[in-house]
């Protein structure tokens, strides 16, 4: 089971990918809006996906903490998100 | 040196909803091939047939550019922007979701299918405001040419979006030929046959086949069936 967390500033998005990836057998999801959140101690986390609306200064501060793979989600809860996690498989 | 990436009509993904019925080019849902992710900017090509009455109920986008091309039957849409319209053939609809829209879309019709192609693209530019357009195209101005409906920029012809892309559709007579000649260096040529036969650069297509181009200057269209419809999507190669 991979620990996906989401960052994105729309709570309502977020709140719907963390549904979808839930309803993966393979992974598990946590949804946060503010990247200290994300880097709380405690966290589980194999994968970072970046949802929209996040600030430029919390992109750069996740990216530069976190030291599992990113994703950069496009589309909000598409049809693009099994592709996108795939490859972490 | 141009290449070309071939994707015959029958090899796209296929997905039976019951009420849905679509072909994906590209991996879209469950339809995952690793070969076939995108082409440059353009990451969703899909072929939808959406039965009487019913649709997609709301969702969300984000950071994306999605165009929709109706084919036939009246399409009805509705956002979180306030907007509700339809549109049918010889309209093309864009919304850039950019920090998150909702969107419903419906067959308006509950005796007649809807056919249409959802296109995303990848944006140069990521949390733009949401936005909301549509116009009427009209289909004189593609015969027998290759007429403009999407361009990078508001004041050129067609819809806009947030990314170096053009886009353009062309009906042609037999024996007719044509030549479309890239826009931006670098950027790739993505060729989608809505109907009909044509050879591209001399490969032949058939009715939804679609054809990539890399690395070319200009791409040549000859050996063109009556009718023939053509969709072309110029789009960065970089991401």
């Amino acid at each position: 089971m991979k620990n996906v967390v989401i960052l994105g500033g729309n709570k309502d998005i977020v709140d719907l990918l963390v549904r979808l990836i839930a309803n993966y057998p393979e992974f598990s999801a946590s949804g946060f809006q503010q990247a200290q959140e994300v880097l709380a101690p405690g966290i589980p986390m194999d994968v970072l996906l970046l949802s929209s609306g996040v600030s430029a200064a919390d992109e750069a501060l996740v990216r530069s903490a976190v030291q599992v793979p990113i994703i950069q989600h496009f589309g909000g809860g598409s049809g693009l998100l099994r592709a996108e996690l795939q490859p972490f498989l | 040196m141009t290449s070309y990436e071939l994707h015959l009509a029958g090899s796209r993904g296929a997905a039976d909803h019951g009420w849905l019925k679509s072909f994906h080019t590209f991996s879209f849902g469950n339809y995952y091939e690793p070969k076939r992710i995108h082409f440059g900017a353009l990451r969703v090509l899909n072929d939808d047939t959406v039965s009487g009455g019913m649709g997609f109920g709301q969702h969300p986008h984000d950071n994306m550019e999605i165009i929709s091309i109706p084919l036939e039957g009246d399409l009805e849409h509705k956002d979180s922007m306030g907007n509700t319209t339809v549109i049918n053939n010889g309209d093309i609809q864009v919304m850039s979701a950019g920090t998150g829209i909702y969107h419903s879309e419906y067959n308006r019709n509950k005796d007649a299918t809807v056919k249409f192609l959802q296109i995303w693209v990848f944006p140069n530019k990521k949390n733009v405001t949401p936005r909301y357009d549509q116009i009427t195209l009209n289909p004189a101005d593609r015969i027998n040419t290759f007429e403009q409906i999407l361009s990078p920029s508001p004041d050129d012809a067609g819809v806009w979006i947030h990314q170096d892309a053009w886009f353009h559709i062309g009906k042609f007579d037999a024996g007719v030929s044509a030549e479309y000649g890239i826009k931006k260096a670098g950027n790739g040529l993505y060729v989608f046959v809505l109907s009909g036969n044509v050879t591209v650069d001399g490969q032949t297509l058939a009715t939804r086949d679609g054809l990539g181009v890399r690395d070319a200057t200009s791409v040549s269209f000859t050996d063109l069936s009556q009718g023939t419809e053509i969709l072309l999507m110029e789009v960065p190669m970089q991401l």
